[in-house]
């Protein structure tokens, strides 16, 4: 190709090309361009250790962090798959409900009175508030209709 | 430094080229990389000042967006301080800040690839006043109707169409004004590859701004 032609042919493109040179960033952009620069030097030769310490001073999480911001697709897999544990971390809970756990003697666990018993925990009823204000069902779904019941270990207190 | 070809400066059909910036002596950017290179800050902000405008308009035309220009702008003057030792002074410091902008924005490019955001900056006053780009519109320019900033658009985004390399020369070419030889400096390749790249890159975009061109 000979230059003439070359420039004869992309005369009207270079023209349009010359409208870039008009683009401009925000006045007084350039005052502070410099002292960003020398501003970002002085704060990174004070402070290696600080970002040695820094979370994202793990490798890994670096790593990771990237893959998120670059892989559209990755993010939006673990965005799924958290939603999915909490869906059925909430649909579990909400099987569950209030769980009490209940050794047979239903009396109050009364710590003071333990040793005279002769077992610490003998006796003691453990009652756990809803973890979400619902109310167990009367036969629980999601064990079969099985409800477990912790049994404490009781243990006998001697001297020797 | 010589920005642009002398000779083809002032052919008949050349369009207008983007005014240089004064050239400063080089026996003075000598110094003041001697003394950046030994922790001078106010040698190294000097050094800044000169070329921030044309290292920035560089990643500018290269990522089509103006938060990301600036950031890779000011990362490649702070990664050029830092590397000042490993500076031997076998090109001038102009062409080896301007390597390590172009290699950190081809980078920067390679990871953004499918997320690519336009975020132009705004034209200038002299836009709307440039003889040739108001010849174009009103007589070469089959579509009447298109107004400045629609051609802005248009234009950055078949540019962003190009590769990196093609979309390189031509801003480094026929935005810049940079001569071939400058330019094969800086992406370290020959003459000939340039001007082969620079060929190409416009036929692609003729072909893509072909409703805005006769």
């Amino acid at each position: 190709m000979s230059m003439n032609n070359d420039l004869q042919d992309f005369k009207d493109l270079r023209r349009l090309l010359a409208l870039k040179r008009h683009e401009q960033p925000p006045p007084g952009y350039f005052h502070h361009f410099s002292g960003n620069v020398i501003s970002r030097i002085r704060a990174g030769e004070r402070a290696p250790d600080r970002a040695a310490h820094s979370s994202f001073a793990w490798p890994w999480l670096q790593r990771f962090w990237n893959a998120l911001e670059t892989k559209p697709a990755l993010a939006g897999a673990l965005g799924a798959s958290l939603c999915a544990v909490m869906l059925w971390a909430v649909v579990s809970t909400g099987n569950l409900g209030t769980t009490t756990i209940a050794t047979e003697p239903s009396a109050p666990f009364d710590l003071s009175r333990a040793p005279a018993e002769g077992s610490m925990l003998n006796g003691a009823t453990v009652s756990f508030p809803s973890l979400n204000g619902l109310s167990a069902p009367a036969h629980d779904a999601f064990f079969g209709g099985w409800s477990p019941k912790a049994r404490l270990a009781a243990f006998p207190l001697t001297d020797n | 430094m010589i920005m642009t070809e002398p000779a083809r400066r002032n052919a008949p059909q050349e369009p207008a080229r983007a005014d240089p910036l004064p050239t400063p002596p080089l026996v003075e950017e000598e110094v003041l990389v001697s003394r950046a290179r030994q922790g001078d800050l106010a040698a190294y902000d000097d050094l800044v000042r000169r070329y921030q405008e044309r290292i920035y308009a560089t990643v500018y035309h290269m990522t089509s967006n103006h938060e990301d220009a600036n950031d890779l702008a000011q990362e490649a003057f702070i990664k050029a301080f830092h590397a000042l030792k490993s500076f031997k002074g076998g090109s001038s410091f102009y062409t080896w800040v301007y390597r390590i902008a172009v290699n950190k924005t081809i980078n920067f490019l390679k990871q953004r690839k499918n997320k690519a955001q336009i975020s132009l900056d705004d034209l200038d006053f002299n836009a709307e006043h440039d003889p040739d780009l108001v010849a174009l519109i009103s007589e070469k320019t089959p579509r009447r109707d298109v107004n400045l900033a629609e051609l802005q658009e248009k234009l950055n985004i078949a540019m962003q169409k190009l590769s990196e390399p093609h979309r390189l020369v031509v801003t480094l070419h026929d935005v810049q004004g940079l001569s071939h030889e400058e330019i094969a400096k800086i992406m370290d390749c020959n003459i000939g590859t340039v001007r082969s790249r620079l060929f190409y890159a416009r036929q692609q975009l003729q072909a893509y701004l072909s409703d805005y061109l006769k």
